[in-house]
């Protein structure tokens, strides 16, 4: 190659063909030298400060060109090398800087970035009363950076891959070398490797070339926004996935419990661990089982009710329009729909369609005997319930309509076989050689330790063996 | 292949214990036998002791593949016809039985069809599965099971007086033997078991869920008597009946729910065992898994649909028929112990004529 700047950054411009490619064309001690790059992508002061005034300024700048500039920059990183504008191109639209120099071999690449990207904070679905706060954000570097403050050893691998045919988005396979099982990082790899795509907006379009069973209701991959959270699982042998422009990391393999598992968990004490995981496993049942076990039990099994709780529920249904099924059906839809307004609509609007919610549906609809108030009140005791398991909210939204639709319609019965065809769907799924209902189906006893009953952490001397890693010894010995 | 965990093994054999010795048989015995209704199941278990001892030398020992290896085919295969037949009719009655008690207990307004084809659906999904799937539900529903049965029996609250039991046996022993001659279908539970293998020794877990499945059938039949007395025989699905006198009732409302659950869970596993074994030996004959689980599942429906009467089961069960029920209980598993000795006498000739070449 001989680098003609003229030619070669006339070339770059009709690639771009857009308006914020900018142009600096300057001479410095006998050179011709151009810089392109994307407005708003490239730190300009640095720019100036680290590579036009070091050129400007330099005494000579002569062949070998990658040694002059790697004795002239203030930079930090050895410029790469690129052989073709197509090449070049492209890593000026991932934000570098392209330094073509009359009559070299190749074209120089400077790495001077600086995007506008938000503060690392709480996550917003991750609240914690006790603990670390930081969340991921979308830049992928920091991201990382924030990993490694938690796992501070080279034992930390770090694969890169560059994902989707326009985004070139990258994506980062973290793993402890000792701990992981290979097998799983390589499997891992492979997938990403074979994802053919346009573009990746967020890491949740990866999801659907990790998982092992298409169509599933069910998560079969974990994500996390915290740091201190893809460490910890890390370190008991998982792979983490981090994706650039998402704040939103993957681990595999993942086991159904991990819903029930919180963070804060690990930082309060362990009967109160205990507790919570319990009432979390109790919100997530009446979530899904609560609006259908009403409308069985009206429907068809009014006589296993307590007498006066039989006598109170019959007194408020007095006069209500629609039979039970669809009286909960309807108040469900008011509520899914409610709920989606409620996280799309602006801010500015939250308080008054609060109200609307609250008043409309909750008081008017019932004085208006449109709908009856324990209906409302089951529909509200399963929708607070289902933030117990934040994580699982599309599955159990899903399967309470399920519920709801099979009890109106085959009662007890059909929710009991309903639910062992799902006990039987869940303990058939696996997650990168990890049973989806271990420890608890199969029962590893090892494991049991950290499920609804926590032990203390000094008794978690080793790894689980519900997934496979490489290293079971998590205190004391290799 | 077809292995299990020790834990799920011993759970299955919980499971087998207990479900259909405590639907309708107790009031059937009593029904039978009267007063010496304990002193028959105790004659029962014991018989059933001593064929769960043959039937587990047969997991250890990995019988059926032995057989599958050395045993000619012609003898391998006439083996699997006969277990699957017993296996496809056993399943028969007892989903038959679960669908009575649905509809006395559940659903008074739901046809028998809708109920039967209803409780094929988990049943063939399990069995289609595989054992894997039936061993890791059986784990996961064995916690709710065993609660339900212990908040029954545990806080039952009812009249007992445990004299009602004695004498355990207040008739001549001719009579008795002819009495108790009934009974078969509602044993030999425990032969679809030998198609298992065991991953880990697990002994320990079989021994005790041996003995407390043992245990609580004898706790039912002893306080079924204790609470009922000469009235046993109209009393059926006891575990229903305990759970609905219980101290929580007046508190929490009737409580019946929880024997159902339970007892439907465990016919669901019950059931899906049979099937899968069915299945199981089905496919080695024809040498393909879909056309065994369509015909097991296609012949059950059938048979399903066709019996008129869901009342006369029992009778049914209790005629010549019994017979039948007999020799396989207690003859298939000997005859497959006795052919997995001989297919491992067969392997030991063969490698000793290697060896010599």
């Amino acid at each position: 190659m001989n680098v003609d700047t003229m030619k070669l950054s006339r070339k770059i411009k009709e690639i771009f063909s857009c308006d914020d490619l900018l142009e600096k064309k300057f001479e410095a001690g006998g050179c011709r030298f151009c810089l392109m790059y994307i407005d708003a992508m490239t730190d300009k002061a640095e720019l100036e400060e680290s590579v036009v005034e070091k050129l400007i300024k330099a005494d000579s700048f002569g062949k070998p060109y990658e040694k002059s500039l790697n004795d002239i920059l203030a930079y930090s990183e050895k410029p790469a090398a690129k052989q073709t504008p197509e090449e070049a191109a492209q890593a000026i639209a991932e934000g570098d800087i392209a330094l073509l120099i009359e009559g070299a071999d190749a074209i120089y690449i400077v790495s001077l970035r600086k995007f506008a990207t938000r503060a690392v904070t709480e996550p917003p679905t991750s609240s914690i009363l006790k603990g670390p706060r930081e969340g991921f954000i979308e830049d992928i570097k920091t991201n990382v950076t924030l990993l490694r403050r938690r796992l501070r050893t080279p034992d930390l691998k770090i694969k890169q891959l560059k994902i989707g045919r326009y985004s070139n988005t990258y994506v980062y396979v973290a793993y402890l070398e000792s701990v992981a099982d290979e097998n799983v990082v390589s499997k891992v790899t492979e997938r990403l490797k074979k994802v053919d795509i346009d573009g990746v907006a967020d890491s949740s379009y990866l999801v659907n070339y990790l998982e092992e069973r298409k169509f599933s209701l069910f998560d079969q991959i974990g994500s996390t926004e915290k740091p201190d959270i893809l460490a910890a699982k890390m370190l008991e042998g998982r792979v983490g996935i981090i994706v650039d422009g998402s704040p939103i990391a993957l681990t595999v393999p993942f086991v159904l419990f991990e819903h029930f598992q919180d963070s804060y968990d690990y930082f309060a004490s362990n009967m109160r661990a205990t507790f919570l995981r319990f009432i979390r496993l109790f919100g997530a049942f009446f979530t899904i089982m609560l609006p259908a076990v009403y409308v069985a039990m009206q429907e068809f099994h009014y006589h296993l009710l307590p007498l006066r709780f039989l006598v109170s529920i019959r007194n408020a249904i007095e006069g209500i329009p629609f039979t039970p099924p669809m009286e909960m059906l309807v108040v469900l839809l008011l509520f899914e729909v409610l709920h989606q307004a409620s996280i799309r609509m602006p801010k500015y609007l939250g308080t008054a369609l609060s109200i609307v919610g609250a008043i409309v549906l909750g008081e008017t609809a019932v004085s208006a005997g449109l709908i009856s108030s324990p209906s409302v009140l089951i529909i509200a005791l399963s929708a607070i319930g289902v933030n117990c398991v934040p994580d699982d909210i599309g599955a159990m939204s899903t399967m309470r309509a399920a519920y709801l639709l099979v009890a109106s319609v085959l009662g007890l019965y059909g929710m009991i076989i309903g639910a062992i065809t799902l006990i039987v769907y869940l303990a058939t799924n696996t997650s990168y050689g990890a049973p989806y209902l271990a420890p608890f189906a199969p029962i590893v006893e090892k494991d049991l330790k950290d499920t609804f009953f926590k032990a203390n952490l000094v008794d978690m001397k080793e790894r689980p063996y519900s997934f496979p890693n490489n290293n079971r010894h998590r205190s004391g010995g290799k | 292949m077809n292995t299990v965990t020790g834990k799920q093994f011993a759970i299955l054999v919980f499971i087998m214990t207990l479900t259909f010795k405590i639907g309708r048989l107790p009031s059937l015995m009593a029904d039978k036998c009267g007063n010496s209704a304990l002193a028959a199941v105790i004659i029962y278990l014991a018989v059933e002791l001593v064929i769960f001892a043959v039937v587990y030398r047969c997991v250890k020992n990995r019988a059926f593949e032995t057989i599958d290896k050395h045993l000619p085919v012609f003898a391998s295969k006439a083996l699997y016809l006969a277990a699957a037949a017993y296996f496809i009719m056993k399943l028969t009655l007892m989903l038959l039985g679960t669908t009575l008690f649905v509809n006395v207990n559940l659903s008074d307004s739901m046809p028998e069809w809708e109920a039967a084809i209803l409780l094929l659906v988990p049943v063939t999904y399990m069995a289609v599965k595989g054992i894997k799937a039936i061993g890791r539900t059986s784990e996961i529903l064995f916690w709710p099971i065993a609660a339900f049965v212990l908040f029954s029996l545990v806080f039952m609250k009812t009249d007992i007086d445990i004299n009602r039991n004695l004498p355990i046996l207040n008739t001549d022993i001719k009579s008795f033997l002819g009495q108790i001659n009934n009974f078969y279908f509602w044993f030999g539970d425990y032969i679809p078991l030998m198609l298992l293998s065991v991953s880990d020794a697990g002994k320990k877990y079989v021994t005790a869920s041996l003995a407390a499945g043992v245990a609580v059938v004898l706790t039912v039949y002893v306080l079924l008597n204790a609470v009922y007395g000469e009235l046993m025989s109209y009393i059926s699905e006891p575990l229903v009946k305990f759970a609905a006198f219980n101290q929580f009732g007046k508190m929490l409302g009737r409580l019946d729910w929880t024997g159902i659950i339970a007892w439907l869970a465990m016919a669901v596993i019950y059931s899906s065992l049979f099937m899968w074994a069915a299945v199981e030996c089905l496919g080695r004959i024809i040498g393909k898994r879909w056309p065994a689980v369509a015909f097991t599942a296609g012949t059950v429906l059938v048979l399903s649909l066709v019996i008129p009467n869901l009342e006369r089961l029992s009778e049914y069960a209790m005629s010549g028929i019994k017979y039948f029920a007999a020799f396989y209980n207690y003859v298939l598993p000997f005859a497959i112990l006795a052919a997995a000795a001989a297919a491992s006498k067969a392997r030991a000739k063969k490698e000793s004529a290697n060896e010599s070449v």
